[in-house]
């Protein structure tokens, strides 16, 4: 790989490598997934991404590109048949541990919906085109999703549905 | 929880340190291709089963001389019209029955809301919690032509202490047909430095395996010992077997008569452990090879798998006979199979039976007997105009199914599915047509001749139905 090539992906790790870890980790709940997922994401974006016209649609792209292999992996015969949480999801403290377990515990659908909306701040519509759903589905989701991780957003932070 | 403790605890997770330099490392190569780096084995029953069956892929080249076989290809002509759950759920299971161009038996089951629902090893079940999520009662059910037959669950306390760790829980079981289905939940995801699992043992109803398991990611190991049903007993399956040679092990295979297993660890390779001998040796010692991956056939034959190329992107496959020592070879430099291609091509290998699926490049497919050697061709049928395809033996090996998505629903979205009966030689395909209101989740085999479809009532996730299919 060239210096500019190694340039290119060291900012883009740096500005959305965690990033595309979170929602991997969101839909796959397993470590060892979300970095495989991670790691295939950084490779399309090098080979195979098109010409973006903003940081913004890079970003999108990330994310939807990361959610199709998330999709993609929940296809597979184990995960389909390991709808389990995993042991390893890593937590410094009890309770993130608590909070991720929780999230896991939401049925897939829901997910990426709940943290696109209110972790990475993405509107309704905006999740929608990023996840191919109507806009009506994605309300549902998140209100239903909500519900049941009983997701209190009295402080700052508001949903719009 | 509230949205700081939800937005804290997403805020600390973060990729680990080396995931960047690994991943630069993999664009080192020229070639734009996917790297997936290996994994380390099963944590849980499910993901260690899955490793088993689902995980390994490869190609092969195109080898016709091979063929002794043919499977005709049998497209139904009738679609089926798949149900959705409408209306409230039913308060205890409901199942109708159909059947499709007089071919595919359909049995249509709604499961009331509000259970933790699973199915497997031939019978469906269903948990209540109490909220903090222990077990409260599980139930069993057969599905038997138009009806579901509710199964008296059976229940054996026990406590197995390893490595300072002591393990007390209750496995629930039922015997159906023959065949034992056994549930234990383990810490259920609590993120314990410990865990554990039961499976059921082919051709035994009086024992369950039960695996006990301690640390996680690279300091993972796991220990087998025999738990006996009626008395609670526990038995050390490798007690003066050397089987610290292998430590720690991270998986382990049984023969069906606990004579012999394959123990792995991905730290010290693959080893061969015989009970009987009381001998632990390692595979590449034994065979003079590098061995890459070690699968139990039927017969308690070794099916080995070995790598070669400048990454590894080749195969070969042998059979090992551990009481006379023989090597074969049955397959040979098998490129690496790349999924991400846009048209995937190769050799996908299937645990059960030791069979495997061949996609040649130009789409069409057979199925690889890896003892034997034998190819089977599926006449008139190519991979080119199906998304996304997906084949899945059964415990057995002796049928494999097939399944391709349309790509519209959310969900599977399942349009096509299939069946490949290696023993009659055919392979009937049912297309289907469904709504958006059906959300399939899962596929698999519900027992050796019932394929199984998980799915919910997309406008509403509480509702559960499990479709299940024999051709």
């Amino acid at each position: 790989m060239d210096a500019e090539l190694t340039r290119q992906f060291e900012a883009s790790y740096d500005a959305y490598g965690a990033m595309v870890y979170r929602l991997a980790m969101v839909y796959l709940g397993r470590t060892a997934d979300a970095e495989d997922v991670t790691q295939e994401v950084f490779c399309r974006l090098l080979w195979r991404a098109p010409g973006f016209a903003d940081g913004e649609h890079k970003k999108r792209w990330l994310l939807q590109v990361t959610a199709n292999l998330c999709k993609d992996q929940l296809k597979g015969f184990w995960r389909k048949r390991a709808a389990v949480l995993d042991a390893d999801i890593p937590a410094e403290h009890e309770a993130d541990r608590g909070v991720l377990e929780a999230i896991l515990t939401l049925p897939e659908a829901y997910r990426a919906p709940i943290h696109l909306h209110y972790y990475e701040g993405y509107s309704v519509a905006e999740v929608a085109e990023l996840l191919r759903l109507s806009s009506s589905a994605v309300k549902m989701r998140l209100k239903r999703g909500r519900e049941r991780l009983k997701l209190e957003l009295e402080l700052g932070k508001e949903g719009s549905v | 929880m509230n949205w700081e403790e939800y937005k804290g605890a997403l805020d600390r997770l973060t990729p680990p340190p080396e995931l960047k330099g690994r991943i630069q490392a993999s664009l080192e190569a020229p070639a734009p291709v996917s790297r997936p780096r290996q994994r380390r084995a099963g944590l849980t029953a499910l993901a260690a089963a899955a490793v088993l069956a689902c995980t390994f892929l490869a190609a092969m080249a195109a080898s016709p001389e091979l063929r002794t076989a043919v499977l005709t290809l049998f497209r139904l002509e009738e679609a089926e019209q798949v149900p959705a759950p409408t209306g409230e759920g039913p308060e205890q299971p409901e199942l109708t029955q159909n059947t499709i161009s007089q071919q595919v038996e359909a049995q249509y089951i709604r499961l009331p809301d509000g259970f933790s629902w699973s199915y497997g090893d031939n019978v469906l079940s269903r948990a209540e919690r109490a909220d903090d999520g222990t077990v409260l009662d599980f139930h069993y059910w057969a599905a038997e032509g138009d009806a579901l037959i509710p199964l008296e669950t059976r229940t054996t306390d026990f406590t197995a202490v390893w490595d300072g760790v002591s393990y007390t829980d209750t496995v629930y079981w039922c015997n159906y047909a023959g065949a034992l289905s056994c549930y234990c939940s383990g810490t259920a995801g609590m993120a314990l430095d410990y865990d554990y699992h039961v499976s059921s043992i082919s051709g035994r109803t009086d024992a369950v395996l039960l695996t006990l398991s301690q640390g996680s990611q690279m300091d993972y190991r796991q220990y087998p010992v025999l738990l006996d049903l009626e008395s609670g007993e526990i038995t050390d399956l490798l007690e003066g077997t050397g089987w610290e040679a292998a430590a720690p092990l991270t998986e382990v295979q049984w023969t069906d008569d606990l004579s012999a297993a394959i123990l792995s660890s991905d730290r010290t390779g693959w080893y061969y452990c015989d009970r009987a001998a009381n001998t632990t040796a390692s595979l590449n010692e034994l065979t003079g090879l590098e061995v890459s991956s070690a699968y139990l056939a039927e017969d308690s034959t070794l099916i080995l798998l070995t790598l070669s190329g400048p990454q590894g992107d080749y195969c070969d496959v042998w059979t090992y006979q551990p009481d006379s020592g023989t090597l074969t070879q049955t397959f040979s430099q098998l490129p690496v199979y790349q999924r991400h291609e846009e048209q995937p091509w190769g050799f996908q290998f299937f645990f059960g039976g030791g069979r495997g699926i061949y996609v040649a490049k130009d789409s069409s497919v057979s199925v690889l007997d890896l003892v034997t050697g034998e190819t089977t061709a599926v006449e008139g049928f190519t991979l080119a105009q199906w998304d996304t395809p997906t084949f899945i033996a059964n415990p057995s090996g002796t049928k494999v199914l097939f399944a391709s998505y349309g790509g519209q629903a959310d969900g599977l979205g399942i349009s096509s599915l299939g069946v490949m009966d290696l023993e009659q030689g055919a392979f009937t395909l049912l297309d289907r047509d469904s709504d958006a209101s059906l959300y399939e989740a899962s596929l698999g085999w519900f027992d050796e001749d019932r394929v199984a479809i998980w799915g919910y009532a997309s406008e509403d996730f509480t509702q559960t139905c499990l479709y299940l299919y024999r051709f």
